[in-house]
């Protein structure tokens, strides 16, 4: 095991397994196994539909060795113990040595690469941590260097899935993988490595080409997208959150809106503004709300969760795993998930909304 | 040439690239583990400097081939001191001094790290905390308030601490200002630290100072408090001259939040 896996905090899951037998069997037939958060997901349908496609994404115009490497470094950034143990295992089944995962971990691995690849590193970095989120001018010189524009758009949005993917587990605190982290060292994973590595490939979601979209929450983000296959993720993922009523429709607006504040988007912000109107929340109350972080509408538990918001913008997983756990005893279960999904997919589209600047 | 000869050469020649190939080999490994015991090193060095800076100004200077040169931004200064704490130390023992000191210092970092600040300074028994120095913070006045309200908290359990001990409590002042101030890394090649320089710095030192004048601990500005809402609860004070302003300073008494 590597001594980055061993250092990184986990905690005990944060909320219960919910048993689906169908949810189970539809998860099993897509992904081969049953990952323990998709059985703690299973409550909510868009995120856990989300969740499903945002753990198995391919990419289709970046080259597969810089996507591969992508995912480990976003999961390497947000150090979510679940995600980079899986990504971990997955590289090695795809035949990386460990000298050059270990290489990629240490940092050390830009000395060996070329100028384009290492750009592509640094940008992956600095969209996962976002301090700040990456500028115009960190896209043109992708440009510059021979990246295509679909490509730009592939690597924003494949940091974005990733980072929502790792907030999901790592708020959650699900278990790691540890049978799978230790079958690329085992006897079989050896012995049959070519076969087990073409499955996983296989068991990837490609998506069914281009989409159309004309309406939803954040269309131009989702509408830059479109070109994208797997990105209609997020577009089923943002409706899908906006029509769910287990959380009230001010506060997930807030919850965009204190994101977008956060990170200092200022499109994203003016975007969040424009959906507070389409849904009628009066302009005035928004901006109240969003200064003072309250809302009298909002119940108790919903403002706990509007304030923990602004802590899933940057955290270090042991704290905010704590805060989790806090939030648990105040917050009912089916709220915190939500809570959770709502959350993680508003740090992934204000992060994606580089592609409007 | 002989064959026996042609296979001694041969054999030579195949057993001094093994033994080439193995002396690399153990080099290469020797290197690697140098490489891992610096790289430990560096990470220890790293846990240990967090002590003394904001641990986001470590990861910002070693996680990047960013200087940190500093740049005008809009931060909350609070200053917080500790009242008669000279008179205290002619009486006491060092030890028992820099003991009190240390678990004030927690008590205090904790209510200030759980508001989104950061103690940027310690000096004697003052300290100098910063909300929205060094990440983007929309929301750092009010952080800034209820961090104090926090400290102020945080002391009166302290102080149930101290009284069980037999010791002196504490009492502290506390001053908030919001302003432009210049933040970065700032000295030369030999000493540097992440500072604050402007004059927000200097009124926000002032106010805390005035908490003596006015017989309490916690005075916010003008400024902060034009930018509070109707769930802090305020006291306005009479204006009172202070050093290096022309004009007396309103500040304001933080008697409480609604939603602390």
């Amino acid at each position: 095991m590597s001594d980055l896996l061993k250092e990184l905090d986990w905690a005990e899951p944060m909320l219960p397994v919910v048993p689906n037998t169908e949810w189970e069997a539809t998860v099993k037939k897509q992904m081969g196994t049953i990952p323990d958060v998709m059985t703690r997901v299973s409550g909510s349908p868009w995120l856990r539909e989300l969740m499903l496609k945002g753990m198995r994404v391919q990419a289709k115009y970046i080259p597969k060795h810089l996507e591969e490497m992508g995912t480990l470094i976003c999961s390497q950034e947000n150090a979510c113990r679940f995600c980079y143990g899986v990504a971990r295992a997955q590289m090695k089944l795809f035949g990386y040595s460990d000298k050059l995962i270990n290489s990629i971990e240490q940092d050390m691995l830009m000395a060996e690469l070329d100028e384009k690849d290492r750009t592509f590193i640094r940008f992956c970095r600095n969209l996962a941590r976002s301090k700040p989120r990456p500028s115009k001018a960190d896209k043109e010189k992708l440009l510059s260097l021979g990246f295509s524009s679909l490509q730009v758009t592939e690597m924003a949005f494949q940091i974005a899935r990733e980072c929502f993917v790792n907030r999901v587990v790592t708020f959650i605190s699900s278990p790691p993988m540890g049978a799978f982290e230790k079958l690329p060292n085992s006897f079989i994973g050896r012995l049959f490595r070519p076969i087990i590595a073409r499955k996983l490939r296989s068991l990837g979601y490609a998506g069914d080409g281009s989409f159309e979209v004309e309406d939803g929450p954040f269309l131009p983000v989702t509408k830059a997208l479109s070109e994208i296959p797997t990105a209609i993720i997020f577009k089923e993922g943002l409706q899908g959150a906006f029509e769910s009523e287990v959380l009230s429709k001010e506060l997930k607006i807030l919850m965009f809106g204190v994101v977008a504040r956060t990170l200092n988007c200022d499109y994203c912000s003016t975007a969040c503004h424009n959906l507070a109107e389409d849904y009628g929340f009066d302009r005035e109350a928004y901006n109240d709300a969003l200064a003072t972080l309250s809302l009298p509408g909002l119940s108790a538990q919903e403002q706990q969760l509007l304030h923990w918001t602004r802590e899933t913008v940057h955290y270090q997983t042991g704290p905010i795993q704590s805060r989790v756990k806090e939030l648990s005893t105040q917050v009912s279960n089916d709220k915190l998930l939500e809570a959770i999904g709502v959350a993680s997919l508003a740090n992934s589209v204000v992060r994606l909304a580089v592609l409007m600047e | 040439m002989e064959p026996l000869v042609i296979y001694a050469i041969l054999s030579l020649i195949i057993v001094s690239l093994v033994l080439l190939h193995i002396r690399q080999r153990t080099k290469l490994k020797k290197l690697e583990r140098l490489l891992d015991h610096n790289t430990s090193r560096l990470e220890q060095l790293q846990i240990d400097f967090g002590r003394f800076a904001p641990h986001e100004v470590i990861e910002r200077i070693t996680g990047s081939d960013d200087e940190y040169a500093p740049t005008m931004r809009s931060v909350t200064v609070l200053f917080a001191d500790i009242k008669g704490f000279t008179k205290m130390c002619d009486r006491m023992d060092p030890t028992t001094v820099v003991s009190i000191l240390n678990g004030y210092f927690q008590s205090m970092s904790r209510a200030i790290t759980r508001h989104h600040g950061d103690i940027t300074e310690m000096m004697g028994d003052g300290l100098l905390a910063l909300f929205g120095a060094i990440d983007n913070n929309p929301w750092q006045v009010q952080d800034a308030v209820q961090g104090a309200l926090a400290m102020r908290e945080e002391l009166k359990a302290y102080n149930q601490k101290l009284k069980s001990k037999s010791l002196p409590e504490l009492s502290i002042g506390m001053g908030i200002h919001q302003g432009e101030v210049l933040a970065g890394i700032m000295g030369n090649y030999k000493l540097s630290k992440f500072g604050v320089v402007g004059d927000t710095i200097n009124v926000a030192s002032r106010v805390e100072g005035l908490c003596r004048f006015h017989q309490v601990d916690l005075l916010i500005t003008e400024e902060v408090k034009r930018q509070l809402d109707h769930r802090f609860q305020l006291k306005k004070m009479p204006a009172q001259e202070v050093k290096g302003k022309d004009e007396p300073i309103v500040t304001y008494l933080v008697e409480g939040s609604s939603s602390l």
